[in-house]
Protein backbone atom coordinates (compact mmCIF):
# COMPACT_ATOMS: atom_id res chain seq x y z
CA UNK A 1 0.00 0.00 0.00
CA UNK A 2 1.16 3.24 -0.75
CA UNK A 3 1.18 6.70 1.17
CA UNK A 4 -1.18 9.55 0.03
CA UNK A 5 2.43 11.07 -0.51
CA UNK A 6 3.64 8.63 -2.90
CA UNK A 7 0.50 8.67 -4.85
CA UNK A 8 0.47 12.39 -4.82
CA UNK A 9 4.04 12.15 -6.20
CA UNK A 10 3.46 9.94 -8.72
CA UNK A 11 0.29 11.94 -9.99
CA UNK A 12 3.16 14.63 -10.96
CA UNK A 13 5.29 12.01 -12.46
CA UNK A 14 2.61 10.59 -14.92
CA UNK A 15 1.17 14.83 -15.57
CA UNK A 16 5.06 15.19 -16.52
CA UNK A 17 5.66 11.73 -18.28
CA UNK A 18 2.50 12.66 -20.27
CA UNK A 19 4.39 15.84 -21.87
CA UNK A 20 1.21 17.75 -20.98
CA UNK A 21 3.67 20.59 -21.68
CA UNK A 22 7.38 21.12 -23.14
CA UNK A 23 8.31 23.13 -19.72
CA UNK A 24 7.50 23.19 -16.19
CA UNK A 25 7.52 26.22 -13.52
CA UNK A 26 7.58 24.81 -10.62
CA UNK A 27 6.44 26.87 -7.84
CA UNK A 28 7.95 27.40 -3.71
CA UNK A 29 4.77 26.04 -2.86
CA UNK A 30 4.81 22.51 -4.38
CA UNK A 31 8.68 22.27 -3.77
CA UNK A 32 10.63 19.97 -1.69
CA UNK A 33 10.09 19.58 2.31
CA UNK A 34 6.31 21.07 1.63
CA UNK A 35 5.84 19.02 -1.26
CA UNK B 1 8.01 22.31 10.14
CA UNK B 2 7.33 25.03 12.43
CA UNK B 3 10.17 26.91 13.74
CA UNK B 4 8.01 27.58 16.93
CA UNK B 5 8.23 23.64 17.98
CA UNK B 6 12.10 23.74 16.35
CA UNK B 7 13.16 26.31 19.12
CA UNK B 8 11.64 24.00 21.97
CA UNK B 9 13.19 20.77 20.62
CA UNK B 10 9.80 19.44 20.25
CA UNK B 11 9.40 18.33 16.52
CA UNK B 12 7.98 15.17 15.52
CA UNK B 13 10.43 12.34 14.29
CA UNK B 14 7.84 10.92 11.93
CA UNK B 15 7.40 14.28 10.50
CA UNK B 16 11.22 14.90 10.08
CA UNK B 17 11.52 11.55 8.75
CA UNK B 18 8.53 11.99 6.14
CA UNK B 19 9.95 15.75 4.90
CA UNK B 20 13.27 13.94 5.02
CA UNK B 21 11.88 11.18 2.35
CA UNK B 22 10.04 13.31 0.46
CA UNK B 23 12.80 16.46 0.19
CA UNK B 24 14.82 13.68 -1.45
CA UNK B 25 12.66 12.30 -3.76
CA UNK B 26 11.88 15.76 -5.07
CA UNK B 27 15.26 16.31 -6.17
CA UNK B 28 15.49 12.80 -7.54
CA UNK B 29 12.51 14.00 -9.75
CA UNK B 30 13.52 17.14 -10.89
CA UNK B 31 17.51 15.82 -11.81
CA UNK B 32 15.70 12.80 -13.84
CA UNK B 33 13.26 15.63 -15.85
CA UNK B 34 15.24 18.30 -17.22
CA UNK B 35 12.52 20.22 -18.33
CA UNK B 36 11.38 21.14 -14.72
CA UNK B 37 12.62 24.79 -13.51
CA UNK B 38 11.47 27.92 -11.54
CA UNK B 39 12.19 31.74 -12.34
CA UNK B 40 13.82 34.52 -10.16
CA UNK B 41 10.86 34.94 -7.78
CA UNK B 42 10.69 31.03 -7.19
CA UNK B 43 14.45 31.39 -6.55
CA UNK B 44 14.00 34.16 -3.97
CA UNK B 45 11.29 32.23 -1.67
CA UNK B 46 13.35 29.02 -1.85
CA UNK B 47 16.28 30.70 -0.36
CA UNK B 48 14.33 32.88 2.44
CA UNK B 49 13.21 28.91 3.30
CA UNK B 50 16.33 27.82 3.46
CA UNK B 51 18.11 30.63 5.81
CA UNK B 52 14.71 29.69 7.80
CA UNK B 53 15.61 25.88 7.91
CA UNK B 54 19.32 27.10 8.57
CA UNK B 55 18.24 28.79 11.94
CA UNK B 56 16.03 25.64 12.58
CA UNK B 57 19.12 23.16 12.00
CA UNK B 58 21.53 25.94 13.55
CA UNK B 59 19.44 26.08 17.15
CA UNK B 60 18.25 22.78 17.33
CA UNK B 61 19.21 20.31 20.46
CA UNK B 62 21.49 23.25 21.38
CA UNK B 63 22.74 24.41 24.52
CA UNK B 64 19.50 25.98 25.66
CA UNK B 65 17.53 23.46 25.52
CA UNK B 66 19.15 20.66 26.47
CA UNK B 67 17.91 18.28 29.44
CA UNK B 68 19.95 18.40 32.68
CA UNK B 69 20.85 14.94 34.02
CA UNK B 70 23.22 14.39 36.90
CA UNK B 71 24.36 17.89 37.03
CA UNK B 72 25.48 17.65 33.46
CA UNK B 73 23.91 19.13 30.15
CA UNK B 74 23.20 16.33 27.58
CA UNK B 75 21.45 15.75 24.10
CA UNK B 76 19.70 12.63 23.82
CA UNK B 77 20.10 10.08 21.40
CA UNK B 78 16.98 10.89 19.61
CA UNK B 79 17.78 14.49 19.25
CA UNK B 80 20.90 13.82 17.40
CA UNK B 81 19.36 11.94 15.47
CA UNK B 82 16.20 14.41 14.69
CA UNK B 83 19.19 17.47 14.24
CA UNK B 84 21.11 14.95 12.16
CA UNK B 85 17.83 14.37 9.82
CA UNK B 86 17.13 18.15 9.61
CA UNK B 87 20.70 18.71 8.81
CA UNK B 88 19.70 16.28 5.72
CA UNK B 89 16.61 18.53 4.91
CA UNK B 90 18.82 21.25 4.68
CA UNK B 91 21.65 20.07 2.19
CA UNK B 92 19.21 18.11 0.08
CA UNK B 93 17.26 21.42 -0.23
CA UNK B 94 20.18 23.48 -1.27
CA UNK B 95 21.20 20.88 -3.64
CA UNK B 96 17.10 21.63 -5.37
CA UNK B 97 18.16 25.60 -4.78
CA UNK B 98 21.33 24.85 -6.99
CA UNK B 99 19.55 22.48 -9.45
CA UNK B 100 17.03 24.78 -10.59
CA UNK B 101 19.24 27.81 -10.10
CA UNK B 102 21.72 26.59 -12.56
CA UNK B 103 18.66 25.70 -14.98
CA UNK B 104 17.78 29.19 -14.82
CA UNK B 105 21.18 30.47 -15.62
CA UNK B 106 21.09 28.53 -18.78
CA UNK B 107 17.93 29.98 -20.24
CA UNK B 108 18.53 33.10 -22.42
CA UNK B 109 15.34 35.45 -20.93
CA UNK B 110 14.46 38.27 -23.02
CA UNK B 111 13.84 40.91 -20.07
CA UNK B 112 12.07 43.55 -22.19
CA UNK B 113 9.05 41.33 -22.85
CA UNK B 114 9.19 39.87 -19.72
CA UNK B 115 8.78 43.32 -18.31
CA UNK B 116 5.74 43.97 -20.67
CA UNK B 117 4.35 41.03 -19.56
CA UNK B 118 4.66 41.30 -16.07
CA UNK B 119 2.77 45.22 -16.30
CA UNK B 120 -0.10 43.12 -18.13
CA UNK B 121 -0.45 40.31 -15.67
CA UNK B 122 0.08 42.52 -12.62
CA UNK B 123 -2.38 45.39 -14.06
CA UNK B 124 -4.77 42.88 -15.11
CA UNK B 125 -5.95 41.52 -12.12
CA UNK B 126 -8.89 42.67 -10.17
CA UNK B 127 -8.32 42.74 -7.01
CA UNK B 128 -6.02 46.09 -6.05
CA UNK B 129 -5.37 45.52 -2.76
CA UNK B 130 -1.51 46.00 -2.31
CA UNK B 131 0.79 42.79 -2.04
CA UNK B 132 3.77 42.32 -0.20
CA UNK B 133 4.96 41.16 -3.64
CA UNK B 134 3.52 39.88 -7.09
CA UNK B 135 5.73 37.02 -6.97
CA UNK B 136 2.74 34.19 -8.06
CA UNK B 137 2.32 37.12 -10.96
CA UNK B 138 5.69 37.40 -12.03
CA UNK B 139 5.56 33.05 -11.81
CA UNK B 140 2.54 33.52 -14.26
CA UNK B 141 4.59 36.04 -16.54
CA UNK B 142 7.31 33.94 -17.01
CA UNK B 143 4.97 31.11 -17.86
CA UNK B 144 3.39 33.35 -20.51
CA UNK B 145 6.60 35.08 -21.53
CA UNK B 146 8.15 32.08 -22.31
CA UNK B 147 5.09 29.85 -23.95
CA UNK B 148 5.12 32.85 -26.25
CA UNK B 149 8.29 33.28 -27.24
CA UNK B 150 9.09 29.60 -27.96
CA UNK B 151 5.63 28.79 -28.91
CA UNK B 152 5.70 25.71 -26.55
CA UNK B 153 3.14 24.69 -23.66
CA UNK B 154 4.08 25.74 -20.01
CA UNK B 155 2.85 24.11 -16.97
CA UNK B 156 2.76 25.73 -13.65
CA UNK B 157 2.97 23.28 -11.01
CA UNK B 158 2.09 24.89 -7.31
CA UNK B 159 -0.45 24.31 -4.33
CA UNK B 160 -1.18 27.83 -4.36
CA UNK B 161 -5.13 28.75 -5.62
CA UNK B 162 -4.45 32.18 -7.01
CA UNK B 163 -2.75 31.03 -10.18
CA UNK B 164 -5.65 29.90 -11.82
CA UNK B 165 -7.53 33.38 -11.25
CA UNK B 166 -4.34 35.29 -11.82
CA UNK B 167 -4.12 33.35 -15.82
CA UNK B 168 -7.99 34.07 -16.08
CA UNK B 169 -8.07 37.63 -15.29
CA UNK B 170 -5.05 37.99 -17.74
CA UNK B 171 -6.82 36.13 -20.32
CA UNK B 172 -9.94 38.51 -19.76
CA UNK B 173 -7.49 41.55 -20.02
CA UNK B 174 -6.17 40.53 -23.18
CA UNK B 175 -9.62 39.21 -24.59
CA UNK B 176 -10.61 42.80 -24.41
CA UNK B 177 -8.17 44.84 -26.02
CA UNK B 178 -6.95 44.33 -30.11
CA UNK B 179 -3.28 45.51 -29.37
CA UNK B 180 -3.33 41.72 -27.37
CA UNK B 181 -4.92 39.81 -30.38
CA UNK B 182 -2.03 37.47 -30.97
CA UNK B 183 -1.32 36.82 -26.95
CA UNK B 184 -5.22 35.83 -27.01
CA UNK B 185 -5.47 33.93 -29.71
CA UNK B 186 -1.71 32.20 -28.58
CA UNK B 187 -3.33 31.69 -25.21
CA UNK B 188 -6.49 30.64 -26.64
CA UNK B 189 -4.36 27.40 -28.11
CA UNK B 190 -3.65 26.43 -24.22
CA UNK B 191 -0.20 26.87 -24.48
CA UNK B 192 -0.37 27.81 -20.80
CA UNK B 193 -1.38 25.34 -18.01
CA UNK B 194 -1.81 25.20 -13.96
CA UNK B 195 -1.39 21.72 -12.20
CA UNK B 196 -2.61 22.29 -8.70
CA UNK B 197 -1.55 19.46 -6.37
CA UNK B 198 -4.25 18.48 -3.67
CA UNK B 199 -3.49 16.26 -0.26
CA UNK B 200 -3.53 13.13 -2.16
CA UNK B 201 -2.70 14.17 -6.40
CA UNK B 202 -1.77 16.56 -8.72
CA UNK B 203 -3.84 17.10 -11.33
CA UNK B 204 -4.67 20.03 -14.52
CA UNK B 205 -6.97 22.86 -12.69
CA UNK B 206 -6.98 25.06 -15.78
CA UNK B 207 -6.24 25.36 -18.97
CA UNK B 208 -5.69 28.58 -21.04
CA UNK B 209 -7.64 27.11 -24.22
CA UNK B 210 -10.55 26.43 -21.47
CA UNK B 211 -11.04 30.09 -21.19
CA UNK B 212 -14.72 31.06 -21.85
CA UNK B 213 -14.79 35.01 -21.33
CA UNK B 214 -18.68 34.66 -20.24
CA UNK B 215 -18.51 32.39 -17.47
CA UNK B 216 -15.25 34.21 -16.72
CA UNK B 217 -17.16 37.35 -16.32
CA UNK B 218 -19.31 35.85 -14.37
CA UNK B 219 -16.96 33.86 -11.89
CA UNK B 220 -13.93 35.72 -11.73
CA UNK B 221 -15.29 38.25 -8.73
CA UNK B 222 -15.35 34.62 -6.69
CA UNK B 223 -11.63 34.65 -6.59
Amino acid sequence: MISYQEAKFRSLKDLVDDQIADHFVIDSSALGTHF
Amino acid sequence: MRPSLARYNNLDSSKIRADLHSTKAFLEFIKEYGNIGATEAVLEELAVKNDLLNSVVNSYAGTRNRSRQRCQTTVTSALRKQKKALESILQTEREIYLTLKSRLELEDPDEDTLSIVEDLVINAQSNKIKRKNYNDERIVSYAINRAFLNDEFVAIITKDFRFKSILTQTQRSVDSENRFLQLREFLQEGKVIVIFGEKDKFYVRYCSGDFDKNYQRFQYSKY
